[in-house]
């Protein structure tokens, strides 16, 4: 039951009719409508609440300005809130809903705070809700449930976004008159041109206004322009894209709506698409958006742009009334009151606060049968509730700026309003610019160019046709000229141009009363911010139009003000007895029209979220059931589960596997750099703590490096490979960083060090074999070398071949056993690998993961930087003085002497043996002396690592304590987060061998 | 010779190699690479590699000497990649640029299996790459002859433009990131 559709006309398909619900009631239009025109042509003429006072409201525009029609779209995950009616192509199957009210917009429950109106002045909540602080939590709850747009999808979104990143020398915002004429002038000098357009269709103003441009009509031009367009083959067209974002150097972000306007959207295209444009040149032709004016219950659903019910007559055959009334204080609007006219809307009057407007336009409306120009008065109140019944006119006197003479009441159901138009100079502010208010034309109009951008067209206050597509033609030249192109002759349109009567500024009509006590005066709709709000503010004493804002919720929400703002600026310049320019605009941000989460999220979730790193052998290890643990961007085993057993189980077997027999592990994640060159020796005796020239070569040693505070940062075994060349490794999460940190110092401090830094991480996979049975494994897959425990001793390597692959064979241990860490190239990693396996199998060989790794270090007293420290602990705090070298200089060491550095009671790492034995104390436990002292409880220190041994079979932990290591043999306690407390004794950290005897076989 | 079996980076990722519409993605496996770095100045130095492997060492930024093996690409005032046919060549470079430039300051690491290349072609080639690359791959500006070090999604690669007429690009990515960049750009690809 389309009651207000036109019987012919429009842009809309009458043989593709799609149905749609609204509040649960079945609706039908055409392909072509947008919901809003859809929701007009079925008669619903209110579909929300105001935000505050619940007021019934209906739709006011017809594109991103719309500050009412926001509605809940889908269902389920798929659902979407606050979706701008005025935006959203209808498609089959639509659901739709209202959002701010209960039980729905026609009677809504929340409308009772209408009737308190008078008590809900601005800062309400801030001077009501201020005290007590504490009860703030509670007020909030309710105040969030009371105001509130739409709802959030509860469910994960199943649709798909993605981006995608471009290039262009220019960029033309808006498909309007101008913005085609831009594109065309760049594209045909062979630029690369992005056009881009919110809307579903190019043509802006021509879709809604008739028009001549040479011997075509509007729509004839615009067709064939289009065409022309999409033959080019540098040139790209997006409609229903909207450019939300003008970034510096000229980089813009576009979100396009691919499949949303689908039914059921479109099997493998993502929902949206985030465009992230560099531009050389940017040619902006956003248009403008027309005003409205500010006078009593100017909320009520029927109060409507002009333009926007141009738009709803001419581009969708809508009747959005049955009687109208048109007020204006410019001559646009009087094509409006013709465009109803022909559609068979009786206009009854058009309100003209002007005084005897001549121009052809205004005299073509004076021609007209039935419609009465009333010049000289202005629109003043309305009547209706739910819907607008009828307006209250009365004349103005404009130099008081008051009513003059009686009111009289006109019967309507529409309101056709203009206060005239603001050009859209958002992205020109984003872009950096400011944008300067015109006394003039009443509005503000862009500014000096910040970066590399230009205004043409309507958002430019050239609101001509012809000077609209003469601007565009330059702007598009100029913009393809200035990349390089040879854009030819200027080119200018053939249009007629018509005279217009000037129009009469008219930022507030007075009311009958003093603007307080009078019904409201509303300025920014979708905020319920009134005229009385600002002036209260304003004598409140904020007078900043950025204090304005906050204080009142002028120009906050999803349209961010695009109706009001410019009324509300100039409310607040009059009450403060400025000029209504003078407090400038509150500051543009993106984005233009809200834009979805999943947009920007892109495909950056889930398994893309980040890079997920692996081993060579990292097949293997699936394979075998591993479980993994994220250790930086890789996946390590954590340990390989057998049927039934738990983690705690499968660890125990692992570790008494490396202690008793032999046990495998892939340590390929190790960063691995190729240091070489003749300064190499010196280098490395520089970035360690320990001295590196007098190494023989074959040999390996442990190196600790710090940062410029003294604090460990990462460690690592190194080989020397020649006397020249060094293979280095470091932690699995610092190779990056130590790399990056080497070169800095490499090329910015000492560039006359001669030599290179290779990162061969990728190249290398490590397979540790470890345990008093692995020599008897690498006997069998290596004939090449002598593994014989004095020819291949402990901290030297060999290079050789282990399975006829070549490898570098490391004579090390992480685990205090006898171990030997075989490199070769990943390529063979796996194939190595499975060739070790299977030579051990006769041993028992088994493989283990990283949580054993910890537990065999841990024994040990090995620490590992990152969780045994934490950017805080020097070596000396770590016992291990030994390593720092007291006669070279190397980084950090400065720091070491710092008095912070020496002073007594710092932290220092310890060994824990826990009462009772079996009990394992969570990592990060806090220490204390007595666990029953006064709150505060001084904190002695924390626990950084904790193990079940099966070795020893006692739960071990390391420790950093104030002055720990004075401290052995001394009870801790360990309050635990369920309120019991462990006794543990301190002890040396090395808990097993501490002679080293297990590795020197 | 070896008898244990070579497995390159992707072998084990579902859906490669892909053939889509006006989208292929291959795995160039097994190829060649050598990371060098030396002082283009060092005549000696640029003589080795040109007797060795054959190219002479591009000089201008982000150019490479040819867009298939052997070719060498540009990654720094003194740093080069070197791409030969085969991982076998790779090691008989190395070996012999150790023993020519003896002495001389520089380094030759074989990083063959340090790293691999996808291969993407078709028509649509460029657009899956710009869904994750913020470079301007236009053909126009970014054709055979040049190379770039940038980000693919939250790899770090290569790109290198191929001489074919549908503009596809080689990406040399490490082997660990390989497995991520090849489900990504498979996604892409959808």
């Amino acid at each position: 039951m389309q009651s207000r559709r036109l019987p012919n006309g429009g842009r809309i398909e009458r043989d593709r009719p799609l149905r749609f619900t609204f509040n649960g009631r079945r609706c039908e239009g055409y392909a072509g409508d947008t919901l809003a025109s859809a929701l007009l042509a079925n008669g619903v003429g209110v579909l929300a609440r105001s935000f505050k006072y619940h007021r019934p409201r209906g739709i006011v525009g017809s594109g991103a300005e719309e500050p009412n029609a926001l509605l809940q779209l889908g269902r389920d995950g798929y659902t979407l809130p606050n979706q701008r009616a005025t935006q959203v192509d209808l498609y089959d199957g639509l659901v739709a809903a209202s959002v701010n009210c209960w039980p729905g917009p026609q009677f809504d429950v929340g409308a009772v705070t209408s009737a308190f109106a008078k008590l809900l002045p601005a800062g309400f909540y801030y001077k009501t809700f201020m005290w007590p602080q504490r009860f703030w939590g509670t007020y909030e709850r309710y105040i969030r449930r009371a105001a509130g747009l739409g709802h959030c999808p509860r469910e994960p979104d199943p649709d798909i976004y993605e981006k995608i990143n471009v290039h262009c020398d220019v960029l033309v915002i808006g498909a309007g008159p101008a913005g085609i004429a831009a594109a065309l002038a760049a594209g045909k000098s062979g630029a690369r041109v992005i056009l881009v357009d919110e809307q579903s269709e190019f043509g802006g103003s021509l879709l809604y206004r008739e028009a001549e441009i040479g011997a075509r009509s509007g729509a004839e031009w615009l067709r064939e322009s289009v065409a022309a367009l999409a033959e080019m083959a540098e040139v790209t067209l997006l409609p229903r894209t909207t450019a939300f974002g003008y970034y510096s150097h000229n980089w813009l972000a576009l979100v396009e709506r691919v499949t949303d306007h689908l039914s059921g959207g479109a099997a493998g295209q993502p929902r949206q698409r985030l465009w992230r444009v560099r531009a050389r040149q940017v040619v902006l032709a956003t248009g403008a958006i027309e005003r409205p004016l500010v006078f009593c219950n100017n909320d009520r659903p029927g109060v409507m742009l002009a333009s926007a019910v141009s738009t709803y007559v001419k581009r969708y055959a809508v009747r959005p009334g049955t009687r109208a009334v048109v007020f204006t204080n410019n001559d646009t609007a009087y094509q409006t009151a013709l465009d109803l006219q022909q559609a068979g809307v009786a206009v009854v009057a058009v309100v003209d606060p002007r005084d005897n407007p001549r121009s052809p336009l205004v005299s073509a409306v004076r021609r007209q049968q039935g419609i009465e120009v009333i010049d000289g008065a202005v629109v003043h109140d309305v009547f209706g509730r739910m819907h607008v019944s009828g307006v209250k006119v009365a004349g103005f006197d404009a130099r008081a700026a008051t009513l003059s003479g009686a009111s009289r009441r006109i019967d309507c159901d529409l309101l056709a309003v203009s206060g005239g138009w603001n050009p859209t100079v958002h992205l020109h502010a984003q872009s950096g610019a400011r944008a300067l208010f015109d006394e003039q034309r009443g509005c503000f109009l862009p500014g000096q160019s910040v970066q590399a951008e230009r205004s043409a067209g309507g958002c430019n206050g050239e609101f001509g046709l012809k000077s609209s597509l003469d601007a565009g033609a330059a702007a598009g030249a100029d913009a393809a000229r200035a990349t390089g192109f040879k854009p030819g002759r200027k080119q200018t349109y053939k249009a007629p141009v018509a005279a217009q009567a000037e129009a009469r500024l008219l930022w507030r009509v007075p009311a009958q009363t003093r603007v307080s006590r009078a019904p409201k005066q509303f300025v920014d709709l979708q905020n319920d911010t009134s005229a009385a709000d600002l002036e209260l503010a304003v004598r409140e004493g904020f007078h900043s139009i950025e204090h304005v804002k906050r204080y009142t919720a002028l120009g906050f929400g999803t349209d961010q003000g695009k109706l009001g703002n410019v009324n509300g600026m100039a409310i607040v310049a009059a009450a403060r007895g400025d000029n209504p320019g003078r407090p400038g605009t509150t500051t543009f941000r993106p984005a233009y029209t809200p834009v979805t989460f999943g947009a920007i999220a892109g495909r950056e979730l889930g398994e893309f979220f980040a890079p997920v790193r692996k081993t060579a052998m990292h097949p293997w290890h699936e394979a075998r059931g591993a479980r993994f643990e994220d250790v930086g961007q890789w996946k390590r085993p954590w340990f390989y589960p057998q049927a039934g057993e738990d983690m705690h189980q499968a660890v125990n077997r692992e570790c008494l596997a490396a202690r008793n027999g032999v046990a495998i592990m892939d340590a390929s994640t190790l960063g691995k750099i190729d240091v070489r060159g003749p300064d190499a020796a010196a280098f490395l005796d520089r970035i360690y703590t320990n001295s590196w020239s007098a190494l023989a070569v074959g040999r390996c040693r442990y190196g600790l490096m710090l940062g410029e505070d003294g604090m460990v940062m990462d460690d690592g075994v190194s080989a020397r490979l020649a006397e020249d060349r060094f293979h280095m490794t470091t932690t699995t999460g610092g190779a990056a960083h130590v790399l990056g940190w080497m070169e800095r110092w490499l090329q910015t401090e000492w560039p006359q060090l001669r030599l290179h830094l290779t990162s061969v991480t990728d190249q290398w996979a490590t397979i540790g074999v470890v345990g008093p049975k692995s020599r008897d494994v690498l006997r069998k897959v290596c004939s090449d070398i002598d593994l014989d425990a004095a020819r291949f001793p402990f901290m030297s390597f060999r290079e050789g071949s282990v399975a006829g692959v070549r490898a570098r064979v490391f004579r090390i241990s992480f685990s205090g056993e006898l171990g030997f860490e075989i490199n070769v190239a990943a390529n063979y990693g796996q194939g190595v690998w499975e060739a070790v396996m299977a030579a051990g199998v006769e041993f028992g060989i088994t493989p283990y993961g990283t949580e054993t790794m910890h537990v065999l270090r841990a024994e040990k007293g090995f620490i590992i930087v990152g969780q045994d420290t934490d950017g805080s602990v020097t070596p000396v705090d770590l016992g291990m003085d030994w390593i720092v070298s007291k006669r070279k200089d190397f980084l950090g060491r400065r720091s070491l002497a710092r008095a912070d550095c020496v002073r007594e009671g710092r932290k220092q790492f310890v060994g824990l043996l826990t009462d009772p034995p079996d009990k394992v104390l969570p990592e990060g436990t806090q220490l204390v002396d007595d666990a029953n002292a006064a709150t505060p409880v001084p904190m002695i220190g924390h626990v950084t690592s904790s193990y079940y041994s099966a070795c020893l079979q006692h739960s071990i932990a390391l420790a950093l304590v104030k002055g720990g290591a004075k401290r052995m043999g001394e009870t801790v306690q360990a309050p635990l987060a369920d309120g019991h407390v462990v006794s543990a004794t301190i002890v040396d950290p090395v808990f097993y061998d501490r002679e080293g005897a297990r590795h020197n076989v | 010779m070896s008898e244990i079996e070579l497995r390159t980076p992707l072998v084990a990722v579902p859906g490669l190699p892909y053939r889509g519409r006006d989208i292929e993605i291959v795995e160039v496996a097994s190829q060649g690479h050598v990371n060098l770095r030396g002082a283009a100045r060092n005549a000696v130095f640029k003589d080795a590699v040109q007797a060795t492997a054959g190219v002479s060492l591009p000089l201008a930024a982000n150019t490479a000497s040819g867009t298939q093996p052997p070719c060498a690409l540009w990654l720094g005032p003194d740093e080069w990649l070197l791409r030969l046919p085969g991982e076998a060549q790779a090691a008989t470079c190395v070996d012999a640029l150790d023993a020519a430039l003896a002495g001389e300051f520089f380094a030759a690491s074989d990083i063959s299996s340090a790293q691999t290349v996808l291969r993407l072609s078709g028509a649509h080639a460029r657009r899956v790459l710009s869904k994750g690359c913020t470079l301007d791959l236009h053909p126009g500006v970014f054709g055979a002859g040049r190379c770039a070090q940038t980000n693919m999604a939250q790899a770090t690669v290569i790109l290198l433009p191929l001489a074919d007429a549908a503009g596809g690009i080689e990406v040399v990515v490490r082997r660990s990131f390989a497995d991520y960049l090849a489900r990504w750009l498979l996604d892409a690809s959808r």
